[in-house]
C-alpha cells in the first residue's frame, strides 16, 4: 500500500496546484479529468470483467447529448441536466447491454461497435433534436450551481476533480469487494464461475450499466466544460481513443486509465501542434504498448508482486 | 433417493449423436466411474448434467430435482460440482483468490458491492481449512498461471468442493499427473464422504478399480453396459469396444 498511498497523494497535490495554473492549462487539466472518467468507466469493463466495448462514446455522447437538450430546451439547471444526462446514458447501456452482454470476447467488441455507429448515425441524422452534423452550440454554463461557482475554469475544474475523485474511490472499492473479484473470475473463466453457481450474465450486465452511467457523466462534464457537442463526440474514433488510454495507462488498474487519459490528452496537444499526423504517431505508440508492456504505463512501474491476504495460518499437524 | 437419474437423454450436435438415449440411475453415496473410448460422449454427458449443454430430449433429476433446463449456477445451488478434463481455473488470481471464488460462491456476500472481501473473515477461515486439506497453504498467495501442472490439478478439485457439493463431477482428475500425484489425488477421492456421490470419467484403469464401485461404459454416445467392476471387466461387448483383448 505504501506506493500507492505515495501516488495518490503526489496525484492530489498535483491536481489541486494546476488551480494556480493559467487558463489553457487548466482546461487542458479538466479535459485529462473528463476523459480520465471516461477511460475508468470503461476500465471497469476491458480490465476487471474481461469485455472489451469498442462503443464507449455511445454512452459519452448520450449523456452529453441529453445535457444539452434539456438544456437549450427546457433551459435545465446544470445538476438537472447532469441527471438527466446521466439517466440518458444509463438507459442507453441498460437497453443495448441486453443485447451486448450475452456475447463476449471479439464478438462483444464488435457489437459495441455496431451499436455505437447506431447511435452515432442517429444523433447525425435526427436534426431536429440533435443538429446533425452541426452539433448543438451555445450549450451556457451557469455561472453557480448549488453555490459552486463554474462560471471561469477554475471552479469547473475543481468540479471535475472532485466526480473523478468521488468515482475513482467508489470503483477503488468495488474492485476489491466480492462482486468486484467475482467480475475478475469471469473475466479469466466464465464457464467456471457458472459451474461455481454465479450468475454470470447479472454481473456483466451490472458492470456494463454501471460503466454506461459513468460514461454519461463523463459526457456531460464534456458538455458543459465545452458548451457544445457533435457527432464526433459519439464517433467510433473517440471509443478507440478512450480504449487507448485504459490500454496505455494500465487495464485492470485503478490508475491506469487516469494515467493514460493524461498521457494521451497531454500527448495530443503537443504533437497536434508540431504535425497533422499525431494518429500516426499514436497508433506506432499503442503497436509499442501492446507488444512490450500489456500492462501498460502502470503495469511497467508496478513490480509484479500479487496480493497477499492478512490471514492466520492454518493449525500445522 | 437417488442422486441423478437420466430419462432417455439424446443430445445431437448437428449430425452428430454425441450422447444418445441414455438412461441412468446414481444412488447416493456411490463412485461411479464412466469409461469408454475418445469421443464416446462422456464429457458431453457431464456437460449435460452441470447445465453447460442442454438435452435435446429427454429429462434430468438431481437430487429429487428436475434440471433438465435450469441455468448451470441454479444446479450448483442444490447440490452439484463439477471439474474440467482441460485445467479451467483463474490463472491470473492467486490461489487463495481462487479458493475464495469458490467457497463464496453460495454466499449472498458474493453481490456486495460496496465493502471489501476483507470484511468477511468467515470466507477466509473456510479457504484457509480447504487450501490446508489439499497442501496448497504455501502456494496460496502465488497465481495459479505459476503453479505445477500438480497443483492445478488438485485445485480444480478443491475448488469443486469449494461449494459443498453433493454429487461431484470429476472429468479426469488425475490425467498427466505423475504416479505420486496420481496416488494423492486418489486419496483424496477415497477419503470423501459417503454422503458425497461422485461420477469419474477416467482412462487410467487402475483408478477406476482403485477407487469406483460401480461403471458404465459408454461407446458412440450409448451406454454398452453396466455394473460393478468386475461384471464389467468379464463382458465380453465392452472387451470388444474399450479395453481390448488384453483384460
Amino acid at each position: 500500500m505504501g506506493p500507492r498511498v505515495g501516488a495518490a497523494t503526489i496525484a492530489g497535490l498535483a491536481a489541486l496546484a494546476v488551480v494556480a495554473a493559467p487558463p489553457f492549462f487548466v482546461h487542458l487539466a479538466t479535459l485529462v479529468l473528463i476523459f480520465a472518467l471516461l477511460a475508468m468507466s470503461l476500465n471497469l469493463l476491458i480490465g476487471y470483467t474481461g469485455l472489451a466495448s469498442f462503443g464507449h462514446a455511445a454512452y459519452f455522447g448520450a449523456g452529453a447529448y441529453a445535457a444539452a437538450v434539456v438544456t437549450l430546451r427546457y433551459h435545465a439547471g446544470f445538476w438537472l441536466a447532469a441527471a438527466v444526462g446521466m439517466a440518458a446514458s444509463g438507459l442507453l447501456g441498460a437497453l443495448f447491454g441486453l443485447l451486448a452482454t450475452r456475447s463476449r470476447g471479439v464478438y462483444f467488441l464488435l457489437i459495441t461497435m455496431a451499436l455505437g455507429q447506431v447511435t452515432w448515425g442517429l444523433a447525425y441524422r435526427w436534426v431536429s433534436l440533435t443538429g446533425g452534423d452541426n452539433g448543438l452550440p451555445g450549450v451556457p454554463r451557469p455561472a453557480f450551481a448549488l453555490g459552486w461557482p463554474m462560471d471561469d475554469a477554475r471552479g469547473f475544474y475543481l468540479l471535475a476533480l472532485l466526480a473523478v475523485t468521488i468515482s475513482l474511490l467508489v470503483l477503488a472499492l468495488v474492485v476489491e469487494s466480492p462482486f468486484g473479484y467475482a467480475l475478475r473470475g469471469i473475466r479469466e473463466s466464465e464457464s467456471r464461475m457458472r459451474t461455481l453457481g454465479y450468475p454470470v450474465w447479472g454481473y456483466k450486465y451490472a458492470a456494463f450499466v454501471t460503466s454506461t452511467l459513468l460514461a454519461g457523466a463523463s459526457g456531460v462534464l464534456h458538455v458543459f466544460l465545452n458548451g457544445f457537442v457533435s457527432p464526433v463526440d459519439l464517433h467510433v474514433s473517440t471509443s478507440a481513443q478512450a480504449m487507448l488510454m485504459v490500454i496505455l495507462g494500465g487495464s485492470g488498474t485503478i490508475g491506469g486509465p487516469v494515467v493514460g487519459a493524461a498521457s494521451l490528452v497531454l500527448l495530443q496537444n503537443v504533437l497536434s501542434t508540431v504535425t497533422r499526423r499525431w494518429m500516426l504517431i499514436l497508433g506506432v505508440l499503442y503497436v509499442l504498448v501492446v507488444l512490450y508492456a500489456p500492462g501498460g504505463i502502470v503495469g511497467l512501474l508496478r513490480r509484479r508482486r500479487p496480493r497477499a491476504w492478512p490471514e492466520r495460518g492454518p493449525a500445522r499437524p | 433417493m437417488t442422486a441423478l437419474r437420466l430419462q432417455r437423454v439424446t443430445r445431437r450436435f448437428g449430425g452428430v449423436l454425441a450422447v444418445h438415449d441414455v438412461s441412468l440411475e446414481v444412488p447416493v453415496g456411490i463412485r461411479l466411474a464412466i469409461i469408454g473410448p475418445n469421443g464416446a460422449g462422456k464429457t458431453t454427458l457431464f456437460n449435460l448434467v452441470s447445465g453447460e449443454v442442454l438435452p435435446t430430449t429427454g429429462r434430468i433429476e438431481a437430487l429429487g430435482t428436475d434440471i433438465t433446463r435450469m441455468q448451470p449456477h441454479h444446479r450448483t445451488a442444490i447440490g452439484l460440482g463439477r471439474t474440467y478434463q482441460l485445467t479451467n481455473l483463474f490463472p491470473r488470481l492467486t490461489v487463495l483468490e481462487n479458493i475464495l471464488l469458490a467457497v463464496q460462491a453460495l454466499e449472498r456476500t458474493k453481490y456486495v458491492a460496496l465493502r471489501t472481501w476483507r470484511a468477511y473473515p468467515h470466507l477466509f477461515e473456510r479457504a484457509r481449512d480447504m487450501l490446508a486439506r489439499f497442501a496448497l497453504w504455501d502456494v496460496r498467495n502465488v497465481p495459479v498461471a505459476e503453479l505445477s501442472y500438480g497443483e492445478q490439478r488438485e485445485l480444480e478439485i478443491a475448488l469443486a468442493l469449494g461449494t459443498r457439493p453433493r454429487v461431484l463431477l470429476l472429468d479426469e482428475p488425475t490425467a498427466g499427473l505423475a504416479p505420486a500425484e496420481t496416488q494423492r489425488v486418489l486419496a483424496l477421492i477415497r477419503d470423501l464422504p459417503r454422503t458425497i456421490t461422485v461420477l469419474l470419467i477416467e482412462h487410467d484403469m487402475a483408478v477406476v478399480f482403485g477407487v469406483c464401485d460401480h461403471i458404465v461404459v459408454l461407446d458412440h454416445g450409448e451406454v454398452v453396459a453396466t455394473g460393478t467392476p468386475e461384471e464389467v471387466a468379464r463382458d465380453p461387448r465392452v472387451q470388444q469396444v474399450y479395453l481390448g483383448t488384453r483384460v
